[in-house]
């Protein structure tokens, strides 16, 4: 009886998280679980009837090649962005850890369009990649060339989209790798500086080391926004040209929304999030791992 | 000395100058009226605000921005609060279960929300929570409480162990603790939490789009819409709508910067 | 700073809980509207001043007319799928295969007799019931810029057939100009197209009409190549704009109103659209070409502003006396002017404006629903569109299309 109390009076602060649990439960869980249910049937995603189909999503999910490309550029999204916003934004943060009379101002300004809604980002950079009326091909005929029909490759497409998630979202890593800068106590360069080490070698020896736990926070924050990625993509190509650049979250919802498959399209988000949920997994085991580094 | 600084300023510009460029074409699409079809980067031969009176009278921004504004307050306070209240037995109470409830945090960051959304909505609507302040409140938190949770949960495990301790020698419970010793702590941290979740909640559209459904109550990102149709669309008017929406999230912003920074510091360093 | 912050945290609490609670105890009954439009658009602002009057008229009732902005179509979806939906809703073409599950039939209502010829068999189902209240008409053919076709020395009124339009777009890009323009990123516009080659292929075909296979589950899968195959040549004869498949219909509507292009590919809405682009612009429609010459020309008809009930309406009653109430002759009148729309109801009249010469030339055209709506399962819509996408991306050829279609075809009619 008393090991009782002990363990209640020592595990009872867990209710702390208790609230989170049940809102998660209420809000996440819940309507999960009838996506699950969702998922073994015909149902076109409006009707009041459907029927059970088993697994026949399933089946077919895993032999459709325009899946397969979205998941391919799912991530491509992902890590894309991911490793892209990492190297600008350690760049511009080491850059504007410096002392200088515009930093306040770049700072300020390269923030700004996290701030902006995906939607909005999206078409304001359609407005800049578009063939007709571009601003990219207008600023290109400055200079004698033709137009470019930007978004009509494929490749291309999932490359510029990349380009304009970072372009949006850099900003915070450039703040995560700021305060990651000034959290490095500056005698440590100053006896590397006594040893003589170059600054390229400091960079790699000292700053990129001490900086792993705002790697860790900024990576997780990218990758999950890089993975979800959707509003850009839909403003951008809307998926095209043809299925080229879809990810999973577009194809899900064009798949929803516009082919009337609901069925279908709730099986290829439970295996999104079970392939999500083995990224989860993964990265935490790198947080475990720095855990025992401390 | 001066001659590098001169280049970090101009690189520094230059940078800040690519990502304005949106901004800059947002500025002139809203500046120019519908029959104007010259550059994007030429301003307007005359200014031409009727872009911004359609955002103002046809899609009633500045409604829709005292309704973002209610709704991100209240969500952010509940992201924050439930948010430093769970990391808390997460982050110090280290055993298998919590490991797990951790686990499943992480998870639910990731869910893209669209393979849920529409059992989502229906559960909304079976519980009366369609269009009400507090049913977008509960889903936009529930959604942004992960992210809250990460980041504390971070925070608190580079605060030492020894603080917990020596309170508890003193006779504290654990809650005790939390309260006392803990939450003074986290006020930096917080500012990160709600400068990072404060936007995504302002600028939520995927369940806004569903849940709020009457014009009555309308966020900012539902004003932007409502001037896009299948058979007829209004840039301009979008566009102005967009910019009206994102100054005060610019002016919170550069009045918060200095802590979210602070915040960051200690939240991603030791 | 740490009081202030407090102090803005219980206020804006506070605030939340008044808005929650306060809200919604009103003595009026409260109707919703749900329109799938944008906010800037002539239809809206009818609909905004028909609710206020009928408002100013019935104290006791207020008509929430509710802007469903780009995403309306999803918006409504969702709100089937929970069954909780509007009052009244536009119903943009798919009032019979999308929405009749959840509309109350409007047959029996007075103005039901005065439901126009044209709009009829589009909105009427098998049983003979319809679900609207068709205040206008889309009558659409391929909409044409008057002032390309005349620089280009093309007569619209010669253009007979199919083969007829591409010699059109021969001469148009002899010219100079993009012969049609095509958003196909928007993919709704893809199979726009389609539907008119599906018309001349299929049912305006005199001699060997496919109407009837496809109403008994047999799909013409070698004509649908054909189908498929003239869009494949307008594309591999550079009729379409560069940017055919990365534009947005927005974008092609620009193109078109700025006498850029002779055809655009959409419908007769576009037509307005472009005049508020270039108010001084010269436009107009011809028939859908017929696939040769024992083939006659023909025109589509669709819903534009029509409403529906909602059957499960707790409000149904008052519901309908507000549709009572838009169904007087002068108010559809006045939607169908807002639209410059033929009438739906044959006992008023409308101003259809620029396109008005247009409407009576071709007064004895026959009229079809929509070909998809009337002869394809439900579904088949997005077929067409995504198909018709990857044939212009390059990645489908017709034959691969068409054994597409056939696969979708064959599923969704079986269900």
């Amino acid at each position: 009886m008393k090991n009782f109390e002990k363990f209640i009076r020592r595990h009872m602060v867990n209710l702390l998280y208790l609230p989170a649990l049940v809102m998660f439960a209420i809000f996440v869980l819940y309507p999960f679980l009838k996506g699950v249910r969702i998922s073994f049937t015909d149902w076109n995603g409006f009707s009041q009837s459907f029927n059970y189909v088993g697994l026949r999503n399933y089946t077919e999910l895993f032999q459709d090649v325009n899946v397969r490309k979205a998941f391919l550029n799912t991530l491509i999204y992902g890590f894309g962005s991911t490793l892209l916003q990492q190297c600008f934004g350690l760049a511009y943060a080491v850059l504007l850890n410096q002392s200088f009379a515009m930093r306040k101002f770049a700072r300020t300004v390269i923030y700004m369009p996290v701030m902006i809604a995906g939607v909005i980002m999206g078409y304001m950079t359609y407005f800049l990649l578009q063939y007709n009326n571009g601003a990219l091909n207008d600023l290109i005929g400055l200079f004698g060339m033709a137009p470019v029909d930007w978004l009509a490759a494929g490749n291309r497409a999932v490359l510029l989209i990349i380009a304009i998630n970072s372009l949006q979202f850099v900003g915070i890593s450039m703040v995560i790798y700021l305060a990651g800068l000034q959290n490095i106590p500056k005698s440590f360069y100053e006896a590397s500086d006594i040893d003589g080490a170059g600054k390229i070698n400091q960079f790699f020896h000292i700053t990129l080391p001490l900086l792993k736990p705002a790697i860790i926070t900024s990576v997780t924050i990218n990758l999950i926004g890089g993975l979800k990625l959707f509003d850009q993509i839909k403003a951008l190509t809307n998926g095209g040209p043809g299925y080229e650049s879809h990810s999973m979250s577009t194809l899900i919802d064009a798949t929803y929304f516009r082919s009337q498959q609901a069925g279908y399209s709730a099986a290829m988000g439970i295996v999104l999030f079970l392939f999500i949920l083995v990224v989860s997994l993964v990265m935490l085991r790198m947080f475990d791992k720095r855990r025992f580094e401390y | 000395m001066k001659k590098s600084n001169l280049i970090r300023n101009i690189v520094a510009v230059a940078a800040a100058a690519v990502h304005f460029v949106p901004f800059y074409i947002a500025i002139t699409v809203a500046l120019k009226p519908r029959t104007d079809f010259s550059s994007r980067w030429s301003l307007p031969s005359e200014i031409n605000l009727e872009n911004f009176a359609y955002a103002i009278n046809r899609a009633r921004i500045l409604d829709a921005m005292r309704d973002s504004a209610i709704i991100t307050v209240a969500s952010v306070l509940l992201v924050a609060l439930l948010g430093a209240m769970a990391a808390y037995p997460l982050a110090r109470m280290k055993n298998r279960f919590n490991a797990v409830i951790l686990k499943i945090v992480l998870g639910v960051m990731m869910i893209p929300p669209l393979s849920m959304l529409v059992p989502l909505v229906t559960l909304m609507s079976d519980i009366n929570g369609i269009s009400t302040y507090w049913g977008i409140i509960c889903v936009l938190v529930t959604f942004q409480l992960p992210l809250s949770i990460f980041m504390y949960s971070n925070f608190i495990e580079a605060i030492p162990r020894e603080l917990d301790e020596a309170a508890e020698i003193d006779g504290c419970s654990k809650f005790m603790i939390f309260y006392r010793i803990i939450l003074p702590l986290l006020k930096p941290v917080t500012a990160t939490v709600v400068i990072l979740t404060g936007v995504f909640i302002w600028n939520d559209y995927q369940f806004s789009l569903y849940i709020l459904q009457s014009p009555r109550l309308r966020v900012v990102t539902l004003a932007v819409s409502s001037f896009f149709g299948q058979s007829s669309s209004n840039l301009g008017a979008a566009a102005a709508c967009a910019l009206i929406a994102v100054v005060p999230v610019i002016v919170v912003y550069i009045a918060l910067q200095r802590y979210f920074v602070r915040g960051m510091i200690d939240s991603a360093g030791k | 700073m740490k009081q202030a912050l407090i102090a803005a945290a219980m206020v804006a609490l506070v605030a939340v809980f008044y808005f929650a609670f306060s809200g919604g105890k009103s003595d009026r009954t409260e109707l919703s509207l749900f329109l799938s439009m944008q906010a800037t658009e002539p239809a809206t602002l009818a609909f905004e001043a028909l609710a206020e009057e009928y408002m100013k008229a019935n104290p006791e009732v207020s008509v929430e007319v509710i802007v469903g902005g780009g995403d309306s179509e999803a918006i409504l979806k969702t709100k089937m799928a929970a069954n909780d939906l509007p009052d009244m809703w536009t119903t943009h073409d798919w009032s019979l295969m999308r929405y009749s599950e959840y509309l109350e039939p409007l047959t029996d209502q007075p103005w039901a007799k005065d439901v126009g010829s044209m709009i009829r068999p589009a909105i009427t189902g098998k049983d003979g019931k319809f679900y609207v209240l068709p205040m206008d008409v889309e009558v659409t053919g391929i909409p044409c810029n008057m002032t390309v076709l005349e620089k280009s020395g093309v007569d619209p009124d010669a253009i007979k057939t199919l083969d007829d339009l591409f010699a059109a777009c021969e001469k148009v890009k002899e010219a100079g100009f993009i012969p049609m323009v095509l958003g196909g990123k928007d993919i709704w516009p893809v199979g726009q197209f389609l539907l008119w080659t599906a018309f001349s292929e299929l049912v305006a075909d005199s001699g060997d009409s496919e109407t009837e296979n496809l109403v008994a589950g047999r799909f013409p899968e070698e004509k649908w190549v054909e189908v498929v195959g003239w869009m494949n040549r307008a594309k591999e004869r550079g009729y379409f704009n560069v940017d055919v498949v990365t534009s947005s219909y927005n974008d092609s509507v620009q193109t078109y109103a700025q006498d850029k292009a002779a055809f655009i590919v959409t419908a007769n809405y576009a037509v307005g659209e472009a005049l508020t682009f270039n108010p001084a612009g010269s436009f107009g429609f011809i028939p859908i070409p017929a696939a040769d010459e024992n083939g006659e020309v023909i025109l589509m008809t669709g819903e534009r502003a029509a409403v529906g009930v909602w059957k499960d309406s707790p409000r149904k009653a008052e519901a309908l006396k507000f549709i009572a109430f838009m169904a007087q002759p002068e108010n559809v009148s006045r939607m169908a002017t807002a639209g410059s729309n033929p009438t739906g109801l044959t006992n008023s009249t409308s101003d259809t404006g620029m396109l008005k010469p247009f409407y009576e030339k071709y007064a004895s055209v026959r009229t079809y629903p929509i070909f998809d709506r009337a002869y394809l399962p439900s579904g088949m819509w997005d077929t067409l569109c995504t198909t018709g996408a990857a044939v212009l991306a390059g990645s489908m050829t017709p034959e691969q299309a068409a054994e597409k279609t056939r696969g979708d075809f064959e599923k969704l009619y079986q269900q």
